[in-house]
């Protein structure tokens, strides 16, 4: 006589002894990382982001290097063009560009890596459990959803933005408040589809309890999808920040962001002189997003190859 | 299709309910006295005060004042008359009615987002189709990363490095605006094309992106199904095979963008109208913002909302109509 649960034991063992065999089979996430090893242009990307983390990280190491200060103002210095004192040159009020620059990066990229991880906690878990309880808890989340879906986003983050003054902190609460219901709806999709698996069937035939079968059944297989709609968040959020900074309702100076540069410098469009205040924060933007959603594609096209 | 029509309306009465609270509650939320964001008189008293609250009724508990603010106040007490009404309240600094300001202004913006979805559309699909037609060669491999440009420029960087090309260096668009300053009443139609250029440009730069992704997408699909194989082997020419069997069908799913395309163009035009200095309904609400005229602002958010409630279910409707397998589901 074997019990379930005994059962179980002699599978997971069967299977150990399989892991240790020398051609034992690679895992799925050893595959990805092999189609990731392969992806040329996603290395790229992810060596590019990798370069602007670095510089961001070290910003003030570097600026201490090069003797400058992201707040420093300097009127002598006032419209200096680019030279080896200040490498990006200084704007109005004589301040470092470049400092400005590698400091609002590490803003900007902070900003969007916690909203996206403060979304997808939101998101997983109450998709989850929309899945899970269904019935009432599962209408009210919908109709959330829908509400939220159905309201511009840019409306609702231009009133929070007018009614609170925004600091860093702040905007990721106020991005993981607004931006969860994608997330939200795909993971409960999800769920609900998984749960139809053989698999799942399998694990609840055998006994195992709801929580466990979600936990170690459900979630795993959610992952991936997770992993994908993470670094689309992530590069949206960034654009979402320089969007709101640039129309004033962001980040406020002094506090540099990549948005609020721009928007200070869109005065010089005509002064062709000072375009060196204009195009570094847009191009940095603009490949930083890049990136990300390069590294979102290549991470799809490793973890579910059939999207491609 | 009766009675699918009527559970979908239905359907959409808890949306509209939610997007009214949720707007209602943000700006009761908000810090600060309303009567002194309403009156800005220095001279005003406590009493006077006290008085203003009571004759606009913002001394009632809340689900009143909302109630109020939903369909009016029937007994005559308070000057609400109910947005279902058409009543979205006064604008508190330019003291007119929300929903004059709101025709004025829908126009313009109407032109722009109309336009964007064009170019959209038009260019969207064709890149999409060439891209699915030509799969892993050079031209799909361009059309996609340049669909993933597209997607990571910022828009108000596009425009700035646009206005910076086309009307600095190249003098040959306006910089902005809907018609020349100083201009006399009438203008023409080139003039107000070339007004047009730049701004649907920016803005429908993004909706080309989405396109040609979900186009590539459906056709490739499409071309995988028999009847395109038999289409072939009937000996028709690839571009018969092309655009008359496989984009007619791929075509079909795209209906289901438009709802969120509404949102994305209505937020996406609030920059636009900024950075182009256009006189349209995105610029009203970064002024009403900036001023603290939240009536203006609810009122924007709420006609806005309408707008994408409705056109996710002219989306379901025109589904089930083009496609009916999906009322089977």
């Amino acid at each position: 006589m074997t019990t379930p649960a005994s059962i179980q034991d002699l599978l997971r063992e069967e299977n150990q002894k399989e892991a240790l065999k020398d051609e034992a089979p690679l895992s799925f996430w050893q595959i990805a990382l092999i189609r990731i090893r392969r992806d040329k242009l996603t290395m790229a990307a992810i060596i590019v982001i990798g370069i602007i983390l670095a510089a961001s990280l070290l910003s003030t190491p570097i600026n201490n290097a090069l003797g400058v200060d992201p707040f420093d103002t300097d009127l002598l210095a006032q419209f200096e063009p680019p030279s080896a004192k200040h490498l990006l040159g200084a704007d109005d009020l004589g301040q470092d560009q470049f400092a400005r620059l590698i400091y609002a990066g590490r803003i900007s990229l902070a900003i969007g890596f916690f909203s996206a991880f403060f979304i997808l906690t939101i998101g997983i878990t109450l998709g989850m459990v929309a899945a899970y309880f269904g019935g009432f808890v599962d209408d009210i989340i919908m109709w959330l959803i829908n509400t939220l879906n159905s309201i511009p986003q840019l409306y609702l983050l231009l009133i929070l933005g007018a009614l609170f003054e925004i600091t860093p902190p702040l905007l990721v609460i106020i991005f993981g408040f607004t931006a969860w219901p994608f997330t939200t709806r795909l993971v409960r999709g999800q769920v609900f589809s998984l749960r139809e698996r053989e698999y799942v069937m399998a694990s609840t035939a055998l006994g195992a309890s709801n929580m466990y079968t979600i936990m170690k059944h459900i979630l795993p297989n959610v992952i991936p999808t997770v992993i994908i709609v993470a670094a689309r968040a992530v590069g949206n959020l960034m654009l979402a920040e320089a969007i709101l900074s640039f129309i004033g309702f962001g980040v406020r100076p002094p506090t540099p962001t990549w948005g609020n540069m721009l928007t200070k410098s869109q005065q010089y469009v005509f002064e062709p002189d000072k375009y060196y205040l204009i195009l570094p924060a847009g191009i940095m933007i603009t490949i930083t997003v890049l990136c990300v959603f390069i590294i979102g594609d290549g991470l799809r096209d490793a973890l579910d190859p059939k999207l491609k | 299709m009766t009675t699918y029509l009527i559970r979908r309306l239905l359907q959409t009465i808890p949306t509209l309910l939610g997007v009214t609270i949720i707007t209602f509650l943000m700006v009761q939320f908000s810090p600060g006295d309303p009567i002194d964001m309403l009156f800005f008189d220095p001279t005003f008293t406590a009493e006077d005060k006290e008085l203003k609250r009571q004759q606009l009724c913002l001394d009632r508990p809340l689900w009143q004042q909302y109630t109020f603010y939903m369909v009016g106040d029937w007994s005559g007490e308070c000057p609400n008359q109910g947005i279902i009404f058409g009543d979205f309240g006064t604008s508190i600094r330019k003291d007119r009615p929300v929903i004059e300001m709101y025709a004025e202004k829908i126009g313009p913006t109407l032109q722009l987002t109309v336009g964007a979805m064009l170019i959209g559309t038009v260019v969207g699909i064709s890149l999409g189709i060439i891209s699915a037609i030509f799969r892993g060669k050079l031209s799909d491999n361009l059309i996609r990363f340049m669909s993933v440009i597209f997607d990571a420029v910022p828009s108000f960087f596009l425009g700035i490095m646009l206005i910076i090309l086309f009307g600095v260096r190249w003098g040959i668009l306006p910089l902005g605006g809907m018609v020349p300053i100083r201009s006399s009443e009438t203008v023409n139609l080139w003039v107000r094309i070339q007004h047009l250029i730049l701004p649907t440009v920016v803005l429908g730069v993004g909706w080309i992106a989405v396109m040609s992704r979900y186009m590539r997408a459906e056709t490739l699909e499409v071309l995988g199904q028999d009847y395109v194989r038999t289409a072939k082997s009937k000996g028709l020419t690839n571009f018969k095979v092309y655009f008359k069997h496989a984009a007619r069908n791929a075509l079909i799913p795209i209906v289901v963008i438009i709802g969120p395309a509404i949102t994305a163009l209505l937020g996406g035009s609030v920059v636009v109208e900024r950075i182009f200095n256009w006189p349209g309904m995105g610029r009203m609400v970064l002024e009403a913002l900036s001023q603290r005229d939240f009536p203006v602002v609810m009122a924007v958010t709420v006609i806005s909302s309408v707008l994408v409630i409705a056109g996710n279910l002219l989306t379901d409707i025109l589904l089930v109509m083009v496609d009916p397998r999906v009322r089977l589901s």
